[in-house]
């Protein structure tokens, strides 16, 4: 911990707000200081925007009742737009895989957020992410055709596919379940690559010319 | 004076992953059980990124060569090699629920720094033995048993924990809070015993006694392997005061 902190020469409020930000993830004592000191140099109305878009951020923001992506209405931008692919879902851990995904502009179907993966060590299991909120979703939707299992490619991410592809299965909805292609990231040497990233690779080979 | 920089510290070992957490922007912690360091905890850095050079070389529920460069607070990851991916077992869901449950296990019954050789081995026996064709019921309890045996809380299944007299061939109570067998007279006189008939009591101590080669060529009746499962889910949660939390998933998806 920094001398600074709890210091008695310390005004109890600047201690105060350099512990709320050492509550932020990657936030050390030091960082905590600087934020905090620097908060105390902004001009008041800048602090207090601050102030007001960390109350609105738990007052408006909501989940969506379709998708469970965060919202500020009750169906995202994304449920309520109509030129989507609505056949299409693709199933993401976090809200923050939303925002990767469309970044990238490659995918225009709809998505479904669990808000987290299955860690069985950890306690978290099937009740506690929102795969049962994806299943009534398949199930009330006869548009969907096929989910796009976009969970991280590590092991919770891959038991979180088997497990969806198993409760899909067993509710008897005739959806096609796909996974993300697992191979070489962009840019990459293969003499670094590891054996299942090249054993992956391998097996999603691209056809360049079929020789015919 | 001088200022005096100490030098790192940097072992090379074997180890099995046993949990992992997500830790600032790309890093990853993970929870290691090693052959000669016991249980330790290491920060792989950058490994989130999708070009870091380890990603692919470690999960959880792999065994891997590791170089560890030894800090005070918080050990580093440098560098990482697969031993063993166990492919098997990460491509089917009921493998992969069990694999949880023994390295939850594995994790509960070692400490952190203590060299403990033969759980690290146990583990790593058990893991290679997994596929889709084992008896993964048998194989649990086998483990479990033997677990508890090196970890030294072995329940006493030859004497009386009560009366202290070697226990007759028969049925008996098995007592958690006494740590054992105790004879069926003194069932007023323990809270919470088990009723365990005279077969699953030489099963249990068949599956003590023995390695898994001799063990996964006998045969073992589904009726004895459920009562032994009683008792070391019972015996496990009174040791650990806790309950396994891999548990719930092993028995939804089995």
């Amino acid at each position: 911990m920094s001398p600074l902190n709890n210091s008695p020469f310390i005004p109890e409020a600047l201690n105060d707000l350099i512990e709320s930000f050492r509550l932020l993830p990657s936030i050390g004592p030091k960082t905590a200081q600087r934020l905090a000191f620097a908060t105390l140099k902004m001009p008041t109305d800048q602090v207090k925007s601050i102030s007001l878009a960390l109350s609105d951020i738990k007052n408006k923001i909501i989940y969506c009742e379709i998708c469970q992506n965060i919202s500020q209405e009750a169906k995202c931008e994304i449920c309520i737009t109509e030129s989507r692919d609505r056949s299409t879902i693709c199933v993401v851990e976090e809200a923050m895989d939303v925002y990767v995904l469309e970044k990238s502009g490659a995918y225009k179907g709809l998505f479904h957020v669990l808000h987290g993966s299955l860690s069985p060590a950890n306690g978290i299991g099937p009740e506690e992410i929102r795969i049962n909120e994806l299943v009534t979703r398949i199930e009330n939707d006869e548009n969907v055709k096929e989910i796009v299992v976009a969970t991280n490619l590590n092991l919770e991410g891959e038991a979180t596919a088997m497990y969806i592809n198993q409760i899909i299965s067993e509710s008897g909805t005739k959806v096609k379940v796909s996974r993300l292609a697992r191979g070489m990231p962009s840019g990459s040497d293969i003499e670094y690559a590891d054996d299942t990233t090249i054993s992956h690779a391998l097996g999603s080979r691209v056809i360049i010319d079929e020789g015919l | 004076m001088k200022a005096y920089k100490r030098r790192k510290k940097f072992i090379q070992t074997e180890a099995i992953a046993l949990k992992v957490y997500d830790f600032g922007d790309a890093d990853r912690i993970f929870i290691f059980l090693t052959p000669g360091q016991g249980i330790i905890k290491i920060v792989a850095k950058g490994i989130r990124k999708p070009k870091s050079k380890m990603g692919g070389h470690i999960d959880v529920l792999s065994k891997i060569n590791a170089y560890i460069s030894l800090n005070d607070n918080l050990s580093n990851l440098s560098q990482v090699e697969t031993i063993e991916n166990y492919k098997t077992i990460k491509e089917d869901l009921t493998l992969i629920s069990v694999g949880f449950y023994l390295l939850e296990l594995s994790e509960k019954f070692s400490v952190e720094n203590d060299p403990n050789n033969d759980i690290y081995y146990l583990l790593s026996i058990t893991l290679d033995k997994i596929d889709k064709s084992v008896h993964k019921e048998l194989l649990m309890r086998w483990f479990e048993l033997n677990l508890l045996s090196l970890s030294g809380f072995l329940p006493d299944l030859y004497n009386c924990q009560i009366s202290g007299e070697t226990l007759l061939e028969g049925d008996h109570l098995f007592s958690s809070i006494n740590g054992g067998l105790v004879e069926k007279k003194f069932s007023t006189e323990t809270d919470n015993y088990i009723y365990v008939d005279k077969n699953s009591i030489k099963a249990m101590r068949f599956l003590v006694n023995n390695e898994w080669d001799k063990v996964s060529t006998s045969k073992f009746s589904v009726k004895n392997l459920e009562k032994i499962k009683e008792v070391t889910k019972k015996y496990i949660q009174t040791i650990t005061q806790s309950s396994i939390n891999s548990e719930k998933f092993l028995s939804r998806v089995n």
